[in-house]
C-alpha cells in the first residue's frame, strides 16, 4: 500500500479515489442454483427455506459474487485489506422483482464515492460507496444495491 | 387498519448461529476474519464471539417485513445503517413501525421504520423500508 503525502503510512483520500473511482467492476453473470437458495435461506433463518424460492438478500450476495471483483479485491481498490478491519456501514436494497432459481442475471457495478471522515472515538476513517445492479438478459432491472464500506485509517492523522 | 404508528409484529432469532456466519462467509467469499475466526475477534478487541455479517442482520429485518406483508415479493426497498455488532449466541429481534401509507394506482404501500436490537436492548441496525400491502385486513397489526 502506498503511503500518504504526510508520511503517516495511510493513503491519502486522493490516492484512494484514483484507485477506486472511474473504473467499473468487471461485472459478470450468475444463476442461483437450488442448493444456494436453500442454504442462504437457512443461514439467514428465513421463514421459507426451500430450493425453489430466493431470499431477497441474495440480491446482494449473488451480485457480489458476480461483480468480477471479490470483497478482498474491493478492499484493495480502496487501498486497504481485510486485516485492517473494514466494515459494512450501510446497505440499500431496491427490489424491482424477485430473483428466480435457475435464471441467468447480469451484474454491473462500481464505486461511486470515497470520503474521509474523522470521529471523536473512531479516529480517521474512509467511507467508500459502491453500487451493484442486477438485470435480466433482456436488460430489465431486477435489483439495485448500494453499500458503504468503512475503512479505519489508524495511521492517518 | 394499518396506518402511521402501527407496529409490525416482531421477529426473533433466539441465538445467532456461528456456523451460519461461516457458511455465509464461504458463500460470498468474505475474507473478513471477525466473522469466522475467534482469534481475530479477540485481536480486534471485540470480545470472544464471532461477529455476524451486516447483510445477515439486514436479512433478519427482511424476514420480519416479509412475514408481515405476506411474502418476500412484497418487500420493495430497505435502507439501513449498521450501528452495533451482533455476536454469535445473541438473541436479536427485528422490529418496525409504520411511518406512512401511500396509495398508488390501487396498490397500497407502507413506509416503515425498522430496527434490529440485541437482547440487552442495544440497537444494531436502523433504517427504513417500503413494503407493498397485499390488502386491507390481510396483514396483522399488533398495535
Amino acid at each position: 500500500m502506498s503511503g500518504g503525502p504526510d508520511g503517516t503510512g495511510a493513503p491519502s483520500v486522493d490516492e484512494i479515489r484514483a484507485s477506486a473511482l472511474g473504473r467499473p467492476f468487471p461485472g459478470g453473470s450468475f444463476v442461483i442454483e437450488p442448493w444456494e437458495a436453500f442454504l442462504v435461506a437457512d443461514a439467514v433463518a428465513a421463514d421459507e427455506i426451500s430450493q425453489h424460492s430466493v431470499h431477497p438478500i441474495q440480491n446482494y450476495f449473488a451480485a457480489l459474487g458476480a461483480a468480477g471483483v471479490t470483497l478482498d479485491e474491493m478492499f484493495g481498490w480502496c487501498l486497504s485489506a481485510a486485516s485492517e478491519g473494514p466494515m459494512l456501514g450501510s446497505t440499500r436494497l431496491e427490489l424491482s422483482r424477485p430473483l428466480e432459481v435457475g435464471v441467468r442475471y447480469v451484474v454491473e457495478g462500481s464505486f461511486l464515492s470515497v470520503e474521509r471522515k474523522r470521529g471523536a472515538r473512531a479516529g480517521v476513517f474512509d467511507i467508500a460507496i459502491f453500487e451493484l445492479t442486477i438485470r435480466d438478459l433482456d436488460a430489465q432491472l431486477v435489483a439495485r444495491t448500494e453499500c458503504s464500506l468503512i475503512f479505519p485509517r489508524k495511521a492517518a492523522v | 387498519m394499518i396506518g402511521p404508528g402501527s407496529q409490525i409484529p416482531p421477529w426473533t432469532v433466539p441465538a445467532v448461529s456461528a456456523e451460519s456466519m461461516k457458511l455465509v462467509a464461504a458463500l460470498i467469499r468474505d475474507p473478513t476474519p471477525i466473522h469466522w475466526d475467534v482469534q481475530a475477534v479477540r485481536a480486534a478487541g471485540l470480545g470472544d464471539k464471532p461477529v455476524n455479517g451486516g447483510a445477515v442482520n439486514l436479512a433478519y429485518l427482511i424476514n420480519m417485513l416479509a412475514r408481515w406483508a405476506g411474502g418476500t415479493q412484497n418487500v420493495v426497498d430497505v435502507d439501513v445503517r449498521y450501528v452495533a455488532n451482533v455476536f454469535a449466541g445473541d438473541t436479536v429481534t427485528a422490529r418496525g413501525s409504520v411511518r406512512s401509507v401511500r396509495e398508488d394506482g390501487g396498490q397500497s404501500s407502507a413506509e416503515c421504520d425498522v430496527w434490529l436490537e440485541r437482547g440487552d436492548g442495544t440497537v444494531c441496525v436502523t433504517g427504513t423500508a417500503t413494503v407493498r400491502l397485499p390488502g386491507v385486513g390481510d396483514i396483522p397489526d399488533v398495535g
